[in-house]
């Protein structure tokens, strides 16, 4: 009992760490059209990030913060720099934002190292918690509860103000949503940061929950592709949904199939597409 | 292509006699730039002709890898082990391709990848057959030379095999399919099913440059299933040529020299070649790719 308990937990926040990624890479690619194959590893830059503000400073959530922004900025400045120049041409855009990924990649080896580090929870949340005479870690309930507040928040932007509309509208038709006015580059930007950030903040905010190591870009990346294969690209609930399937799928696969646990979450996405090529909750994109 | 003649005799000619004039390293070195050169001018079949965008195609190279490593230690000979294997890769085409052509577009590329992603993964756990990590250690009862000419056959082979395909009608329904899939359907071409025999035809060939690969380098690990080694096969097709066959083979050749060069002096490789793979793409208004295309345009 004990045991499942856990596993849910950790499932849960496994799953809105994955919900956190695959956000922005869903409201990227729904914006840009960009499959950003560099996501994770601007995941993992943001975790390196924060923990290394948090060597040097202390405040956990400083590093957060400055994950965060850090990772916002050069959401911006990959857009402006590299993808604006290849807009409309997907062979283009993957190969350079896979040609990002491993320079990132490198990059962090060459800074950081290539050792695994571990991050403790910040203080309020490094100790268990008791609930109904057990006991649990408390931070991962700290993260579900920044997964779904966030989800919350971006559901909540996307219906109800003008930004949201403007982004829906981009997504759905962007040369009309140009036609009529609207900046799509500006608003491709913004979706950039966004992501991006959000990406980054997922990595400072899961530091604690996953060990960093080398090779978590390409791990995190091939989550995001799952979790919108699975959810449907451009779709904030599908990847909402899709992320929290995955991580219970893994987290308990970890728990009680040990073996499988890594092909678990490739044989839900096969299943998914073979029933539904578009995933649960995606609108047929053009192949174009 | 009659004034080509005298070039690709001497050119056959020069490929025959290396063995004799190199040895060592760079005969090594020739050997795997043809085992590539294969795999880089079949994909060539999918990036150029087909205008599709796989990045999973590592695994058919893996696959085949792994199917003749597992075959020849089982006793089987190379001669054997090699069209077996790329059958191998071409059974695992034939399982996962519908699934990734019938998402299409862009989750073509990102099915793909999964998949081969998820071949990296059982390789890596999956010891009591690969050997996990370690890798599998691998036989192939010939010398140096004698395994450079094996290869350098299948590679004329191969390239023979491809051109005459997409000189053939069927490479030219690709081609229509490429450039207006639409009017092609109108025609009444049965889309789904050229790219699906394009996609066998490309991973039987990769299929047998891994199993190549395999015999000549002696292992494989999970690392040849690596997302990397995906972009290094296409990074080949943009820097020789994509839509050319003989443009991949000569990127492959290229790309080999360079790694041999830069490889001993860093080990940040995979942050190179991110950067080439950028500068490719961003360089010349998009690379040599887009040169061939604007030729197409």
């Amino acid at each position: 009992m004990q045991l499942a308990l856990f596993a849910l937990l950790n499932s849960l926040a496994f799953g809105m760490l994955l919900f956190l990624l695959s956000a922005g890479f869903s409201l990227i690619f729904g914006v840009a059209r960009v499959a950003n194959l560099a996501h994770g590893a601007f995941y993992v830059l943001g975790a390196y990030l924060g923990f290394s503000v948090t060597q040097a400073a202390g405040p956990f959530w400083l590093g957060v913060l400055v994950a965060t922004l850090a990772g916002a900025a050069l959401g911006v400045l990959a857009e402006r720099l590299l993808l604006s120049r290849l807009r409309g041409q997907e062979l283009p855009q993957v190969l350079a934002t896979l040609g990002l990924s491993f320079v990132l990649a490198d990059l962090i080896r060459a800074v950081w190292g290539a050792d695994i580090r571990s991050v403790s929870p910040p203080a309020p949340f490094d100790g268990p918690l008791t609930l109904g005479g057990l006991l649990f870690p408390s931070y991962p309930f700290v993260v579900t509860g920044l997964g779904v507040s966030v989800f919350l928040v971006m559901r909540l932007v996307l219906r109800r103000t003008l930004a949201g509309a403007q982004i829906r509208a981009v997504t759905a038709d962007p040369v009309m949503a140009g036609t009529l006015g609207l900046s799509v580059p500006k608003i491709s930007a913004l979706t950039f940061a966004a992501g991006i950030g959000l990406a980054a903040f997922g990595g400072a905010v899961g530091s604690p929950q996953l060990a960093l190591s080398p090779t978590l870009d390409a791990r995190m990346t091939l989550f995001a592709l799952i979790v919108v294969v699975i959810g449907g690209l451009g779709s904030l609930e599908g990847a909402f949904i899709a992320a929290l399937l995955v991580g219970l799928v893994s987290g308990f696969g970890a728990v009680y199939a040990p073996a499988l646990a890594e092909v678990i979450p490739f044989a839900l996405m096969i299943l998914v597409i073979a029933l539904r090529p578009q995933g649960l909750l995606g609108r047929r994109v053009g192949s174009a | 292509m009659k004034t080509a003649r005298p070039l690709l005799i001497g050119g056959v000619a020069l490929a025959l006699l290396l063995p004799a004039l190199l040895g060592g390293y760079p005969l090594y070195l020739a050997t795997e730039a043809l085992c590539w050169a294969i795999a880089a001018a079949a994909l060539d079949l999918l990036v150029g002709y087909l205008g599709l965008t796989p990045l999973g195609h590592i695994a058919m190279w893996g696959l085949g890898a792994y199917a003749a490593a597992l075959m020849m230690r089982a006793g089987l000979p190379l001669p054997a082990a090699l069209p077996l294997s790329a059958l191998v890769a071409t059974l695992y085409s034939a399982l996962t391709a519908p699934l990734a052509l019938r998402a299409g577009g862009i989750f073509f590329t990102l099915v793909t990848l999964a998949f081969a992603q998820m071949l990296q993964v059982l390789a890596d756990r999956w010891t009591a057959v690969t050997g996990g990590t370690d890798g599998l250690n691998v036989q192939s009862g010939l010398s140096e030379p004698g395994l450079y000419l094996l290869t350098l056959g299948a590679a004329a082979l191969s390239l023979l095999v491809l051109t005459q395909l997409v000189r053939s009608p069927f490479g030219r329904v690709l081609e229509a399919i490429r450039q207006n899939e639409p009017r092609a359907r109108a025609l009444g071409y049965p889309v789904f099913a050229y790219r699906y025999g394009a996609v066998l035809i490309a991973s039987a060939f990769i299929g047998l440059a891994g199993a190549l690969g395999a015999a000549h380098r002696g292992i494989v690990t999970p690392g040849d299933l690596a997302w990397l080694q995906s972009a290094v096969l296409l990074i080949m097709v943009l820097l020789g040529g994509a839509r050319t066959l003989w443009g991949p083979v000569l990127g492959a050749a290229l790309y080999i020299g360079l790694q041999a060069a830069v490889s001993s002096r860093t080990d940040l490789w995979a942050g190179l070649v991110g950067l080439l793979l950028l500068a490719l793409v961003l360089g010349g208004r998009g690379g040599l790719w887009a040169l061939t295309r604007r030729g197409r345009a």
